[in-house]
């Protein structure tokens, strides 16, 4: 072989080795917002244990405060805005939206939804591991070669997959940057697999310790008890525990609680996780079902853009689920419980 | 009938029906032009042939994976048979070392439990196909792929009882009674239709990502 080709050959793999890693990295996605994920490009992160403990353990432990910018891609209108968040790493959050840069949202309204949401969105807007365990067993963590400053910190940054086998449907990816002491998450972006960008959420300033102007700190509205997910039958219901036995793929209970609504009555609030995603499942039982009681079982059901929301008096209980799925997959949820 | 044979019911009715036209005009191999959706389908209906022909687990879709595993977990803590008990107990503790949640792990007892209760429920359907012939269909659940998925699933899920030695679920002190599927467009007309439900949602603030206003200003999670 000759000098020549020699050096053509060279050129030619270390371009498709540059290549392949830059699509690795995403980069090239400025025009068109899309990634392509080549196969197994990067390394696999091992102590994978570890990373997931600090990503699910590091917004209730790690006292930070800082600005971030969120949009969300597939909503009309789009819904793009800057907030303020910060946590005493003790189990305290808050969340104060500064700005809204979207055009076509009634801010005011806007405003006070988010005011109003601010348990959701930190518990369980995007990228979030509920489930070290669970997120182990079912989401494959890559090591993106890419050192990555966000909000002057450097980070880490990771792209995450479920993995492939039970889903009907190929799930959504997640890029993220986390800072690596902590495993605190200061940006991550949600894709399609065939990567068009769902949504993102990024640091714009960052620092631990408390906010010089901190946010209030506020406490959850009903008075919730956690119970111990192995045994809801210790729980202090009068009633027999619902328990759904057909969970969306890879799915478990995680958490349960006793929730007292605004008439003292008692629900069960149930968290299932693959380790990211959330499934949320609340009954208690109507104060009026007898024996033969034969007052016909409703399901209302509302989906909207990747969540699905389901309420109903079925069998005598009232119950409700949330869930960032399809309404299929909530109905046979829900069905499984009778 | 409960509420769950009521679902089995549909699903096989309404897989039987929408698959079979499919499987008789095109042989099961394929043929060229068919759609991956169609080539998807034949495969679901492969294993789940299978699954019912040979009742081996580990021929399963990877769905029953969660239930076998759910089921598992519950019949350790009510398995009355020492012998089946430490089966499971060492399938479970495997699980630990090696976190791979596969049907051909669970112990070959389960196989025989669900095969039982596959035959009960075949004789059944056996019985009826000529009345639900005649029925029309009037609840859709969803994709032919799907509802064989389900139905699968769903026979596993029947096996719970037994395995478990008696449902232990939902008070049986009210009437199965069946279940009007009401689809809406807004969550204003939901939480009017459900207005418990919805006090409770906007209470924990579960409803945040439908905009809803709820009244969770923060706190411990």
């Amino acid at each position: 072989m000759s000098p020549l080709s020699t050096a053509s050959l060279g050129q030619w793999v270390g371009s498709a080795i540059l290549t392949l890693g830059l699509i690795a990295c995403g980069a090239g996605t400025s025009s068109s917002d899309t990634i392509e994920f080549g196969p197994d490009n990067g390394v696999v992160a091992s102590g994978t244990s570890a990373l997931a403990a600090n990503l699910s353990q590091a917004p209730w432990q790690v006292e930070y405060h800082g600005v971030r910018r969120l949009e969300f891609l597939t909503e009309r209108p789009v819904v793009e805005y800057r907030e303020k968040v910060s946590a005493d790493g003790r189990g305290q959050f808050g969340i104060q939206v500064i700005d809204v840069a979207s055009s076509g949202l009634d801010t005011a309204s806007f405003l006070a939804e988010q005011a109003q949401n601010e348990g959701f969105n930190y518990r369980y807007r995007g990228f979030r591991v509920l489930d070290p365990f669970l997120f182990e067993i079912n989401y494959t963590v890559q090591l993106l070669n890419q050192e990555q400053v966000v909000a002057g910190v450097d980070c880490t940054r990771i792209l995450v997959r479920k993995r492939l086998g039970s889903a009907h449907t190929t799930p959504n990816h997640f890029i993220v940057d986390m800072e690596p002491n902590t495993g605190l998450v200061l940006g991550w972006q949600e894709l399609t697999p065939s990567g068009v960008l769902l949504s993102k959420m990024e640091f714009e300033s960052f620092g631990f310790g408390p906010a010089d102007e901190p946010i209030p700190m506020g406490a959850g509205s009903l008075e919730e008890t956690e119970l111990d997910p192995q045994d809801l039958a210790g729980s202090n219901a009068p009633f027999a525990v619902l328990r759904p036995r057909l969970l969306p793929a890879e799915f478990r209970l995680s958490r349960a609680y006793e929730v007292r609504d605004a008439s003292n009555k008692l629900w069960i609030r149930q968290v299932f996780t693959d380790g990211e995603g959330a499934l949320i499942f609340m009954h208690k039982k109507q104060a009026s079902a007898n024996a033969g009681d034969s007052k016909a079982s409703t399901l209302g059901i509302l989906e909207q853009g990747q969540w699905t929301v389901v309420m109903g008096d079925v069998n005598g209980y009232s119950l409700l689920a949330v869930g960032k799925m399809g309404a299929n997959e909530i109905e046979d949820f829900v069905s499984s419980c009778f | 009938m409960s509420f769950h044979d009521d679902i089995i019911r549909r699903w096989l009715d309404e897989a039987a029906a929408d698959a079979a036209p499919k499987l008789d005009r095109e042989s099961i191999d394929g043929l060229d032009g068919a759609s991956d959706e169609e080539e998807r389908m034949r495969d679901r209906l492969r294993l789940v042939q299978g699954l019912l022909s040979t009742l081996d687990l580990k021929e399963a879709p990877k769905e029953l994976d969660a239930l076998v595993h759910h089921n598992a977990c519950e019949a350790l803590e009510s398995e009355t048979d020492e012998l089946q008990e430490l089966e499971l107990a060492g399938w479970l503790e495997g699980l630990d070392t090696e976190p791979v949640l596969e049907p051909c792990k669970a112990p070959e007892f389960l196989d025989r439990i669900v095969e039982q209760r596959l035959a009960t429920i075949q004789g059944t359907i056996d019985e009826e196909s000529e009345l639900q012939a005649e029925q029309p269909t009037r609840f859709r659940w969803g994709s032919p792929r799907r509802m064989m998925a389900g139905a699968t699933l769903a026979l596993v899920l029947l096996a719970a009882p037994l395995f478990l030695g008696g449902y232990s679920g939902a008070d049986q002190d009210a009437a199965d009674s069946p279940v009007r599927l009401v689809n809406y467009d807004s969550l204003e007309g939901l939480q009017r239709a459900f207005p418990s439900q919805s006090q409770v949602a906007s209470g924990v603030g579960i409803l945040g990502a439908f905009g809803a206003s709820g009244n969770d200003s923060g706190g411990p999670r």
